[in-house]
């Protein structure tokens, strides 16, 4: 069996990261490490989680999710990661416009991986989160 | 936009994308050690043709067009959100959360696969069931017809065998495997030496110079005298030396290495004097070649023995190729300590190097399977198991 891995061409959609995000590597994604998981209840459809932040002077980033607020770094990775992404429908992207024959052939040797982007840095929140006490949502970052 | 908070940075606003749920597991995260990253960011324009490769019953590796990686999975006690743009500029979308990492490491190509799949198919003198004289265009389908009558074509061991395609070009040149009308056509030994000797005579009859000489008169002479076909001499060429459009540029010392191999193999269980071996390659490589047939270029194919009771003591020589030997480390170094109790570290060393990728890693199989004892006399290595 074999799986090929390819570069995803640079998409042109218009969607950029927040310019403060940008650095971190090439390509439109980032790693955001937390500790323990992101527990959702109900439907993860269109949902708000938190607000995050990055301190421009000293470039350190907070989040906020619900009345927890955690204090991350930006950390340079040891190795740089590339983010790969399963390629859901190639018969839809370059297939189209071959014929039927070529997509069989294409579904018998099954997925594709794409590289999306290449990371260098990650956004870490390793600290517990502390809890934000009668505080509105919206003063998130005063102290 | 939002405005400035306090701590002067702009809120990104994180959230689930509509998605996620569904998208879950679409993404890998993938360790680049620098020769990986340089292979991506030298990309210029050039589609990146990785594979990752295996059967269901194999390790996967990952190939890239000229090396092998091992690929491994580890955990990560963090989950790892994998967030991209969102439809505003101050949103950020999590597209999937990931809690483990691929690790590659270089490996060896597992092109010792061929053996077993090319068993039987080996081409010969007088074995002639290819068609000859077949126009390129019928190829495809003639590649396709020996695939059915069970021969393995190339397309057929690129997808097969967990090597990337430098790697495997590279094996069937040094397992001397001919492509014969698409088809993977392991060449008999004997036939081989045949080829060389007749080219190493004919390069001294036709007055050719090793460094440059003609593959058409070459091919052409041995055709017409011999009855090889010239794609198997130019194939036979091309393992042995540069060949551009009309010149071969010959290499003299893996010429007479294979000469000489195939004189040994008919010394696998009764030993040949040192010098009677000696006089041998050197008649058969000819003259202008004969003093350059040294016994350093057969490294790890054979073993050296004293000759009993003989005055002046004269070496003998067994034939002992590493290439037979298993591949599994355990399995190798007791075939070694069972063909010898005790090796010299430059002894065992031509033994191993098939299967260490390098110096290092060869120090490290020797030290976790062989015991190391330090004499005047040199290190020597024996067996770990205690008998």
């Amino acid at each position: 069996m074999i799986i090929p891995v390819t570069l995803k061409p640079p998409s042109d959609d218009g969607r950029k990261l927040p310019p403060q995000l940008a650095n971190l590597g090439n390509g439109d994604l980032v790693l955001i490490e937390l500790q323990g998981t992101l527990e959702v209840q109900g439907s993860t459809d269109p949902q708000f989680v938190g607000t995050m932040e990055i301190d421009p002077k000293t470039n350190k980033p907070s989040l906020v999710i619900g009345p927890h607020f955690l204090e991350g770094k930006i950390v340079s990775l040891p190795t740089p990661l590339a983010i790969m992404e399963k390629n859901k429908s190639p018969s839809n992207d370059q297939m189209s416009g071959m014929d039927v024959d070529d997509d069989e052939n294409r579904e018998e040797t099954g997925v594709e991986w794409q590289i999306s982007a290449i990371v260098r840095k990650k956004v870490v929140f390793a600290k517990r989160p502390m809890p934000i006490l009668n505080r509105p949502v919206s003063n998130i970052g005063k102290k | 936009m939002a405005e400035s908070l306090p701590h002067g940075g702009q809120p990104i606003q994180l959230a689930f994308s509509p998605t996620s749920a569904k998208e879950s597991g679409n993404f890998r995260l993938l360790e680049l050690p620098p020769d990986l990253l340089k292979s991506i960011e030298s990309n210029n324009g050039s589609p990146l043709t990785w594979a990752i490769k295996g059967d269901p019953t194999e390790d996967a590796v990952l190939c890239t067009d000229d090396k092998t990686y091992s690929i491994r999975s580890i955990s990560l006690s963090n989950s790892v959100l994998i967030a991209g743009p969102g439809e505003a500029q101050d949103q950020i979308i999590i597209q999937d959360t990931n809690r483990e990492l691929l690790q590659v490491a270089p490996v060896l190509p597992k092109v010792h696969r061929l053996a077993g799949l090319l068993r039987g198919r080996e081409y010969d003198e007088g074995r002639e069931d290819l068609d000859d004289d077949m126009h390129d265009d019928e190829q495809a389908t003639q590649s396709q017809q020996q695939a059915k009558k069970g021969y393995l074509t190339y397309a057929q061991a690129l997808t097969g065998i967990q090597a990337s395609e430098a790697e495997l070009t590279k094996a069937l040149k040094d397992r001397r495997i001919l492509l014969l009308n698409g088809t993977l056509r392991p060449i008999a030994a004997s036939y081989l030496s045949t080829i060389l000797e007749l080219l190493l005579n004919s390069l001294v009859s036709l007055q050719q110079k090793h460094d440059s000489a003609s593959v058409k008169l070459l091919a052409d002479t041995l055709q017409d005298d011999h009855d090889i076909r010239p794609q198997v001499t130019k194939q036979v060429m091309g393992w042995f030396g540069d060949v551009d459009e009309r010149q071969w540029k010959m290499e003299i010392p893996s010429v007479l290495k294979q000469v000489g191999i195939g004189i040994l193999k008919s010394y696998r269980h009764d030993p040949i004097d040192e010098k009677e071996f000696l006089d041998k390659w050197r008649n058969a490589v000819g003259d202008t070649f004969a003093s350059q047939a040294d016994l350093s270029l057969l490294s790890g194919n054979y073993l050296v023995s004293t000759k009993p009771q003989s005055h002046p003591p004269s070496n003998q020589l067994t034939y002992f190729p590493s290439s037979e030997l298993p591949l599994e480390p355990l399995a190798r170094f007791s075939d070694l300590f069972l063909t010898r109790s005790r090796w010299k570290a430059e002894e065992i060393a031509p033994f191993l190097d098939d299967i260490a990728i390098d110096r290092k890693e060869r120090d490290k199989l020797l030290l976790k399977y062989a015991r190391a004892l330090t004499t005047p006399g040199g290190t020597y290595y024996t067996s770990r198991t205690i008998k």
